[in-house]
């Protein structure tokens, strides 16, 4: 495992050593190459892939998509789950429906897509996905309901949900999130790609990931926050790999604050407050240093 | 002033292509085809030249190249100005990136840089001089005329970055142009294009992002603001690259309009715009008109090959 990660107190220890790249396109390669390794390790099991209609899905979707076109994998080897989230008998996230065109535009349409009506206004479903904060205290109602809804299908699911983020300047990995750890937890059904070993980490490990710095949201320049937050380096990156991504330009919220499930997302901005020092943690070295950079992690395993 | 890519007449405005195109190498490849540009304008110029700055990415991509030739010892830091002007109406700004710009430049400068930056106030002068400008080349965008404008009432040469290739999405036609693209041509202008300078540099922008991204129609669910959603569409392959090359740049990001009539605060001033722009649209035609550039022998250029094809590369 790339991370040693223990949940209380939140903690993730980086392993091994990683390297940066100047080559936007690896992450295509690292891909393909962990979703062949995976199908290998997890051999004997039932292994899917998730889509939201978000950029990480379609990513790993359209890696998937080129292993079927070369004729590396036959078209059965994954199938993609996907959650229409209802809300007052409407669906609810603009970014499903764009996601479903791009999905018939852009996949083999030998690959099966099954659809789940999933209704928020079920109190069982909500209840079951609000109390998975006990495992894993991460209070955003979008990240909960689809760790539940995966569990609900059964079998595992290759998600993309971790990968290497920066939430302010003091570190190289500064915003790592505890519900991007849902594979670690004996109960998740997650196999994650991103963090599958070294290589593939770094090769998010870009100029542009290393060199950007971070900008506060602001109203008069950034147009709206949701908008701001999404513009991370893996979108840019994605978007070098596969222009078509374009299409899901630009993020929104997979369940937003409307409806009768305010409510729930307010009181889960309120354990937010609570637990805003235990769901957030920056990536260190096993001596314990914060890391700043590639140069140092690779300073501390070479003397290793 | 000096440019050998396209032949531009105007009134009908035509753009003729005069070398090859080429595929770039990478999305490098612009950095690399600007530092190089930068320095045979400098080379060329026959007085000072200052680089136009808005606060856009465009300005500040060319300004950061500016300075890596400076830490490469290519040049010396005062070889260019940086030279941009704050429009303004009764004291309110009326130029969206300004100041988010000019902090860019104040966390970017180096000592012994020549920054000369200008308040100017919108009067009925300006607005003569940019309604001058639209009737000359035949179209209506104030932002790119306010600053041609200004451009005009400066000493030095003003190297501009405008006319970039933008994705037609239409079968067979690989370039299109509104005439603003062309503030170069013409016997008395004062601006070097450094986008057109010459095939290579021009060439540099045609990566595989150019030709793949696909056309996404402005959808207010999605995306926020018709203006912001406009200038993704057009120019998301070049951002793409421009922040791979300067990751810094994420610091511009996103693009406001550079000088919106909508802020002019002096109604008087605001009513003689609206006025004349209302006759500017009776009298000129073509206010968002494009023209498809063309081979010397009048077809259409189709593609990258085809270019190479005419010009026998």
């Amino acid at each position: 495992m790339l991370f040693d990660v223990t949940f209380n107190p939140f903690k993730v220890v980086l392993t091994q050593p990683i390297y940066s790249t100047d080559d936007y396109l690896t992450v295509k390669l690292h891909t393909k190459r962990v979703l062949l390794e995976i199908l290998d390790t997890y051999s004997s099991e039932s292994i899917n892939l998730t889509w939201s209609g978000g950029m990480d899905s379609a990513f790993i979707g359209l890696c998937f998509n080129e292993l079927v076109e070369e004729g590396t994998l036959p078209s059965s080897t994954f199938s993609f789950y996907t959650a229409r989230y209802i809300l007052d008998g409407k669906p609810c996230s603009i970014e499903f429906e764009r996601g479903i065109r791009f999905y018939e535009k852009y996949i083999n349409s030998d690959i099966d897509l099954h659809i789940y009506d999933i209704n928020l206004d079920d109190k069982t479903f909500l209840e079951k996905s609000c109390l998975l904060v006990n495992e894993i205290r991460r209070p955003t109602l979008g990240s909960l309901v689809q760790e539940q809804f995966r569990r609900d299908i059964g079998g595992r699911f290759i998600v993309g949900c971790n990968y290497p983020y920066r939430y302010d300047d003091t570190g190289l990995f500064t915003g790592a999130a505890i519900d991007q750890f849902w594979h670690h937890l004996p109960n998740s059904p997650c196999i994650s790609i991103f963090d599958w070993d070294a290589d593939i980490w770094s090769s998010f490990m870009t100029p542009f990931f290393i060199n950007r710095p971070i900008i506060p949201y602001k109203k008069t320049l950034h147009y709206d926050k949701y908008l701001w937050k999404g513009m991370k380096g893996k979108t840019v990156q994605y978007m070098i790999c596969f222009p078509q991504l374009f299409e899901l330009f630009f993020k929104h919220m997979t369940v937003p604050y409307i409806g009768s499930v305010a409510s729930v997302q307010e009181f889960l901005e309120h354990v937010k407050e609570q637990y805003m020092n235990t769901y957030r943690t920056s990536i260190e070295l096993p001596n314990g240093e914060l890391i700043t950079s590639v140069q140092q992690i690779q300073e501390y395993f070479n003397e290793r | 002033m000096k440019g050998e890519l396209f032949d531009v007449s105007f009134n009908p405005l035509t753009c003729v292509l005069k070398k090859p195109l080429h595929i770039a190498q990478d999305i490098y490849e612009v950095k690399h085809q600007v530092k190089r540009c930068l320095l045979e304008i400098k080379d060329w110029a026959d007085r000072d030249v200052f680089l136009s700055w808005s606060g856009g990415f465009d300005a500040a991509f060319t300004v950061l190249a500016f300075l890596e030739l400076v830490d490469e010892g290519k040049l010396p830091v005062d070889a260019f100005i940086i030279k941009g002007a704050r429009f303004h109406s009764k004291g309110k700004n009326i130029s969206g990136d300004w100041d988010r710009g000019v902090k860019f430049l104040q966390e970017i400068h180096q000592p012994g840089m020549r920054i000369d930056l200008q308040d100017v106030e919108l009067n009925k002068a300006l607005i003569k001089k940019i309604i001058d400008v639209c009737f000359k080349f035949d179209q209506v965008v104030f932002g790119s005329a306010i600053q041609e404008a200004w451009r005009r009432d400066q000493d030095e040469i003003s190297l501009i970055h405008m006319g970039f290739p933008q994705p037609t999405h239409k079968k067979d036609v690989l370039l299109k142009f509104r005439a603003f693209a062309h503030f170069q041509v013409g016997d008395n202008s004062e601006n070097v294009n450094i986008y057109q300078w010459d095939q290579h540099i021009f060439s540099s922008f045609f990566t595989n992002l150019f030709f793949e991204m696909p056309y996404v129609k402005f959808n207010v669910d999605h995306h926020y603001d018709e203006y912001l959603w406009k200038y993704f569409q057009i120019q998301s392959y070049k951002i793409v690259s421009f922040l791979a090359c300067y990751p810094i740049l994420i610091k511009l990001l996103l693009k406001n309009r550079t000088a919106a009539p909508s802020l002019i605060e002096d109604e008087d001033i605001k009513m003689l715009w609206q006025t004349s722009q209302q006759r500017l649209k009776l009298n000129v035609i073509k206010e968002y008109g494009h023209c498809e550039v063309i081979l010397p022998n009048g077809e259409v250029v189709k593609s990258i090959h085809h270019s190479q094809e005419y010009f026998n590369v």
